[in-house]
């Protein structure tokens, strides 16, 4: 336990480290021209969700690399369908940098701020955290193809107990009352989950390039296994379908 | 004193957002500032968004843990001392457990134990029987508001050393009466395999296959197309079980997902009050029965010492009901009789519970006895 928490805490120290190359405007993707994209995407956050997000290209001082700024929302929309879960979403904002080197081997990386917002059956929650993503690979004439990182991490959660969540304190001391009520409030480093896996893009057609991530999550828990820990909810695969857009030359 | 917590909570609350707000916008202030290059205070604003970088830091690092006692979900015994608590020594570890016990002393003593996900709430309603009974009911080392232990702690062999522990405590010497239901039903018959002479009585509440063949004859009994369970896999990306309380929280969620295809009504589940279920419990006992993704155990050796008196219970809609009992596990026992409860499933107590009640008064001796 306690070594899991002091790993959350260098793994903090770790992104704010690694941010600041992302500071000094670096970089370059595929994407090395127009001057901003839009991207829908798919993802496999409660089975099935959407995202929606603009990427504006800042200009890099050399043409093997390029940065870009970004912000956007996801929504699950199964559980949107579902009618429960009500204002289910996630918004984004962050940077991105990356770069070429020798011609065919590629660096990428992305710092996320996002911040959710989710109604459940045990209250409702609304994290604040940090995503760090680094992929690295080749580039072939027009694609990428490598392998990449990521690391998730809710700096807090702002918990509000449901009514139901509630009744769990009532009638615990028979005829008297328990000490303790549940908390509403922020509550630090919630969670921490790592992914990994194969990264693929190209461009598609015309203005638009596929981007396509397929890989594990490990949650980063001593209490569940990987199996045991589908029971509520945790899956450990991910997957993450985004197509881009280039808004003008 | 609680107030002045709650307020210190806020205080933070309301500073962390505010350090992150500056910080957030610091940064992209800062990123524009270097990018354009033509300002020559930018170190003295790097400066300044490390500072605050620092105190969202510090921000964060005071709010509240969620392993903070009572603060998710309710203090166990160990950490409140208000509350009812025995210690038992089992597997090597003294550990406190919560229970209630009704009835006079002098009446024979009838265990009622809960089972998985579950506390010994949902089973007060039982304490009626205390008109006949001295009637106990614990929570379950690492379930309910009992003291959270290890995995190792957890095994098979502990959960029935667990139950000799208890009725040395409260029935020494002197034969018990037992009700388990669910997975406490397979640690029942584990009991009576073990210790056959220490009970007179048996109830066995829907036990899940005794025998691992006897699973694989079900279908599948997990349905994960609910919106529980999407709101649960939603929830895995900022929830994540790191201790207990937060595995006990998430799990909270799973009685009211549906995942578990045990009721007559999926879109309706029946009520099951708890205070707190035992998260990392569950996941241990049902790792233990697996191995590389099959069933593979076998709870039935030495069945057949018992010679007591067995009721088996089973409801008309779970998987595990009425006529799984009688199929597969009626035959185990020298002396088993099998109740059907009608419109109901896994959840008995709070289903149906007049036909249960009914079904245990005409069972148990006590009861037969006097009239």
């Amino acid at each position: 336990m306690l070594t899991n928490k002091l790993n959350n805490n260098i793994v903090l120290w770790a992104a704010m480290i690694l941010a600041m190359p992302g500071l000094r405007a670096q970089p370059a993707t595929i994407f090395r021209d127009g001057s901003g994209y839009l991207a829908a995407g798919l993802e496999s956050d409660a089975f099935l969700s959407t995202s929606l997000a603009y990427y504006h290209l800042v200009p890099g001082s050399r043409d093997n690399r390029a940065s870009m700024l970004h912000a956007g929302i996801q929504v699950p929309v199964l559980l949107a369908f579902k009618g429960e879960g009500n204002h289910a979403f996630r918004l984004d904002a962050g940077y991105q940098w990356g770069g070429i080197y020798r011609e065919r081997y590629c660096v990428d990386g992305r710092l996320d701020l996002f911040f959710m917002n989710h109604s459940a059956v045990l209250g409702t929650f609304r994290p604040v955290g940090a995503e760090l993503n680094g992929a690295a690979g080749f580039r072939f004439r027009r694609s990428f193809l490598g392998i990449f990182c990521k690391w998730h991490h809710v700096l807090a959660t702002h918990v509000t107990h449901s009514d139901y969540s509630k009744e769990s304190y009532k009638e615990i001391i028979p005829g008297g009352i328990s000490g303790f009520v549940p908390m509403d409030g922020w509550f630090s480093n919630t969670a921490s989950m790592i992914g990994y896996g194969v990264r693929y893009s190209s461009p598609v057609r015309g203005r638009m390039a596929l981007n396509v991530d397929i890989g594990a999550v490990n949650h980063l828990s001593e209490f569940t296994g990987m199996l045991d820990a589908m029971m509520i909810g945790q899956l450990p695969f991910m997957l993450e379908m985004k197509l881009f857009y280039r808004l003008q030359k | 004193m609680e107030r002045l917590k709650v307020a210190i909570s806020r205080m933070n609350s309301d500073l962390f957002i505010l350090l992150s707000t500056t910080s957030i916008r610091d940064f992209f202030l800062f990123i524009r500032l270097d990018m354009d290059n033509q300002n020559n205070d930018v170190q003295m604003k790097f400066h300044y968004m490390i500072i605050t970088a620092a105190l969202c830091f510090s921000g964060i690092f005071s709010c509240t843990k969620t392993d903070e006692p009572g603060a998710l979900v309710p203090a166990t015994v160990d950490e409140d001392p208000g509350l009812p608590s025995i210690a038992i020594s089992v597997g090597g570890h003294q550990r406190l457990i919560h229970y209630r016990v009704f009835g006079d002393s002098a009446r024979p003593v009838l265990f009622i134990m809960h089972g998985s996900l579950s506390d010994m709430r949902a089973y007060l309603p039982l304490q009626e029987l205390a008109e006949r009974y001295r009637v106990v009911m614990w929570d379950q080392r690492g379930n309910g508001l009992s003291e959270r232990v290890s995995k190792e702690e957890l095994s098979f062999e502990c959960m029935v050393q667990e139950i000799s522990r208890v009725k040395s405590h409260f029935s020494p010497g002197r034969q018990i009466s037992i009700l388990g239901h669910s997975w406490s039903a397979v640690f029942v018959a584990r009991y009576l395999a073990e210790y056959p002479g220490e009970v007179d009585q048996a109830i066995l509440m829907e036990p899940f296959g005794l025998k691992d063949a006897f699973m694989e004859s079900l279908d599948g009994m997990l349905n994960l197309g609910t919106s529980g369970f999407m709101n649960m896999m939603y929830t895995s990306s900022y929830l994540t079980p790191r201790d207990h309380e937060i595995l006990d929280f998430r799990m909270l969620a799973t009685l009211r997902s549906g995942v578990r295809d045990y009721f007559c009504d999926c879109e309706n589940l029946p009520d099951w009050p708890v205070w707190r279920v035992g998260g990392y419990a569950l996941l241990t006992w049902e790792s233990g029965i697996l191995e590389k993704g099959r069933y593979r155990y076998d709870f039935t050796v030495g069945m057949g010492e018992f010679d007591g008196e067995v009721l088996l219970v089973g409801s008309e809609c779970s998987p595990v009901g009425y006529a799984f009992q009688e199929e597969f596990h009626a035959g185990l026992f020298r002396n088993a009789a099998v109740l059907r409860i009608q419109n109901s499933g896994h959840r008995i107590i709070t289903e149906n519970y007049p036909s249960l009640i009914n079904g245990l008064k005409e069972f148990l001796n006590a009861y037969k006895q006097a009239e």
